[in-house]
């Protein structure tokens, strides 16, 4: 009876998006396994620091096609030149620089997800990038949401194909109007063949009313390498997820991940790391800075198939509380099935260091400045993961400014 | 002469405890004056309230600083007033290079000074003079602010930043613990060249080692938080003869 009554509520809330997938004309394959994956429910592991029940607090609507004047506004307010990115506003491909928005269908673990499967339901075509073979790619990727009233839906989609030894430097920023209550969804599933390499760089900087529920999902072939840098600073709501499974032996990712939380903002950080075949390697550090009332969670699983010997994984998360008010929660979950595996984790939650506050100030630095230089300073060790100086400086700033903003709300 | 810090009946406590206990000390513009005493005579707490750290609370009397009251401004305030502390244990704070922290802290001082900021090229060129005369490797400025750094090259970062922020007084706290031969002599002549006219320097120790390269205008004896013994630079050779107990005896 009890199983029935949950099933019969998620039932009710997936219900809620029926006329969003009528709209979207799609097909009932996806309604179905929509269904049947429900929407995501604390009780669910992956989604227990989730704020599940901000999918269904509101009749989510899509967005309609965006206004190119207001996604050419917020392009220049974030210092992007629409000639070399590739825009996709409110999950639509508004200037394509070459790339093709074709079908793309979710594979592994995207599959059995259930808001990527919302999402490649309401956006059936994807904005595809393909390198190939032996070739590098440098791209800059804006998702803007950019809704015309509250309550309105975006789900971006971006697929990426690295071919056989080709490389992609990406940059992704996620973007979208200020002061409006809207979802944005966006999935970037990302496969690298043999001895390819990926770096991205994803800013998350939404409106302070956003929910946002992103998932990097990443394919990574043999001997590959895949590294993800990402901040996090906007919204109110938060979650980002990065998906990482092993295909191919020798392969290596490198996750590093900063997250800043002030207000009431909820952020929830996941990753899954899925060593399946032997001899990879992963790292993850992850760094958070949370003020006022602000909540994060960070969820770091290592999954070690039963044959992946020679497995080396890492992962460390630190958080960093700015006052008592804030919260923070760290989770590691290992779970190791091979013998000859080297898997290491590491969590604490501090506040900043009084004694190196005084330093500071007692050489002239004033106390505001002291406390944005620190903070600076421990989300540094995520940037350092950044290899282009400019665009590592202007990270750096973003994190200035973000403190900047704390000090005049105090 | 005219008075650059004036200390009046200063008591302060740490953690609700009473360890400076009604302290009087007059330094001219110019003077070099050295604290000494035993462990726990309230040396490194009387260093920490003029300096204003947090948790070191003066509960009685004034402490005046170039005619300001000094326990009225937080510790940057009084940086850029022209306090300076050279920290017994230097802060080790990963993720800020020494440059950067040397800039941000000049930078500070001047602006509050109302002077203007450095060119990062004259300011390049200064750090490069100042390194230079301590014996310091450039390359040293690169790495995080005292991080990996011997205690030798952390108190020669000390002076660095002494000699960067030029203040008019400093207050040098066993600025010769853990020092060995080569380092005392660069970190006594990184003090004697901040000497003049203009600045003062307080200098706290426990042994008298550092006063034969820097030599005091005055010694006073702090025990159990009161001065009780002042005295020319004579009285620091006195106490490394004959040691604290004479005075540790007298103030209790």
């Amino acid at each position: 009876m009890k199983t029935q009554s949950a099933s019969q509520t998620n039932d009710d809330k997936t219900a809620m998006f029926r006329p969003a997938f009528e709209h979207m004309q799609a097909s009932e394959t996806l309604w179905r396994r929509f269904v049947e994956l429900g929407l995501p429910a604390r009780a669910q592991e992956a989604w227990h620091y989730a704020d599940v029940g901000a999918f269904s607090r509101e009749s989510w609507t899509m967005a309609a096609p965006a206004d190119g004047a207001a996604a050419r506004a917020l392009l220049s307010e974030l210092a992007l030149d629409p000639a070399t990115s590739l825009v996709l506003a409110n999950g639509r491909v508004l200037d394509d620089n070459g790339v093709e928005p074709v079908a793309a269908a979710a594979a592994g673990a995207l599959h059995a997800h259930s808001l990527a499967t919302l999402n490649e339901a309401l956006t059936p075509r994807a904005a595809v990038i393909t390198i190939a073979a032996g070739e590098a790619k440098t791209l800059t990727v804006a998702s803007l949401t950019l809704p015309a009233g509250d309550g309105e839906m975006a789900h971006p989609r971006i697929a990426i194909k690295v071919a056989a030894g080709a490389r992609a430097d990406l940059r992704l920023i996620f973007a979208g109007s200020a002061g409006k209550r809207y979802w944005s969804n966006p999935v970037v599933d990302i496969t690298l063949g043999e001895g390819a390499e990926a770096r991205l760089i994803s800013v998350a900087s939404e409106g302070e009313q956003a929910l946002h529920t992103g998932v990097i999902a990443a394919t990574v072939g043999k001997a590959a390498r895949f590294a993800s840098t990402e901040l996090i600073l906007g919204g109110r709501s938060i979650r980002r997820e990065t998906l990482v499974d092993f295909i191919g032996e020798d392969g290596a990712a490198e996750l590093a991940g900063a997250y800043l939380g002030g207000g009431e903002t909820r952020i929830d950080v996941r990753s899954e790391v899925s060593h399946l075949v032997p001899r990879c390697r992963s790292r993850q550090l992850y760094r958070g800075v949370l003020d006022d009332k602000a909540f994060a969670a960070f969820q770091g699983r290592v999954y070690v198939a039963p044959h992946a010997q020679g497995t080396d994984a890492a992962q460390s998360t630190r958080s960093l509380l700015l006052q008592r008010t804030a919260e923070a929660a760290a989770k590691p979950e290992l779970e190791i099935h091979a013998d000859d595996v080297k898997c290491s984790h590491g969590a604490t939650v501090g506040e900043l260091d009084p004694d190196m506050l005084f330093y500071l100030e007692a050489r002239g630095v004033p106390p505001a400045e002291a406390r944005s230089m620190l903070v600076k300073a421990f989300i540094g060790e995520v940037l350092e993961t950044i290899s282009d100086e400019s665009l590592r400086e202007r990270n750096i700033d973003r994190v200035g400014r973000w403190m900047t903003g704390r000090g005049e709300g105090a | 002469m005219t008075v650059m810090l004036e200390i009046k009946n200063l008591h302060a406590t740490v953690d609700g405890r009473e360890i400076l206990n009604g302290i009087n000390l007059t330094i001219r513009t110019g003077e070099v004056h050295a604290i000494m005493g035993p462990n726990g005579s309230g040396k490194s707490t009387l260093s920490y309230v003029l300096a204003g750290r947090d948790g070191y609370m003066p509960t009685q009397g004034s402490v005046t600083f170039l005619g300001r009251d000094l326990l009225a401004l937080d510790p940057a305030e009084r940086a850029a007033a022209g306090i300076f502390l050279g920290f017994q244990y230097p802060v080790e704070i990963p993720g800020i290079s020494t440059m950067n922290f040397l800039r941000t802290a000049l930078n500070a001082v001047r602006k509050a000074r109302g002077e203007a900021e450095l060119s990062a090229a004259d300011f390049l060129k200064l750090v490069r003079e100042k390194a230079k005369t301590l014996d310091m490797d450039p390359e040293m400025l690169k790495r995080s602010v005292n991080v990996g750094f011997s205690g030798g090259e952390k108190k020669r970062n000390e002076m660095l930043q002494m000699a960067m922020l030029q203040p008019r007084l400093a207050i040098l706290d066993e600025t010769d613990s853990g020092l060995d031969i080569d380092a005392l002599k660069v970190v006594s002549h990184g003090i004697n060249a901040l000497r003049g006219p203009e600045r003062s320097l307080l200098m706290i120790t426990h042994y008298q080692r550092l006063l034969d390269y820097v030599v005091p205008d005055v010694v006073h004896v702090l025990a159990k938080g009161r001065i009780v013994k002042t005295g020319g630079k004579e009285l620091a050779l006195e106490l490394e003869r004959e040691g604290y107990a004479p005075y540790v005896g007298e103030a209790a």
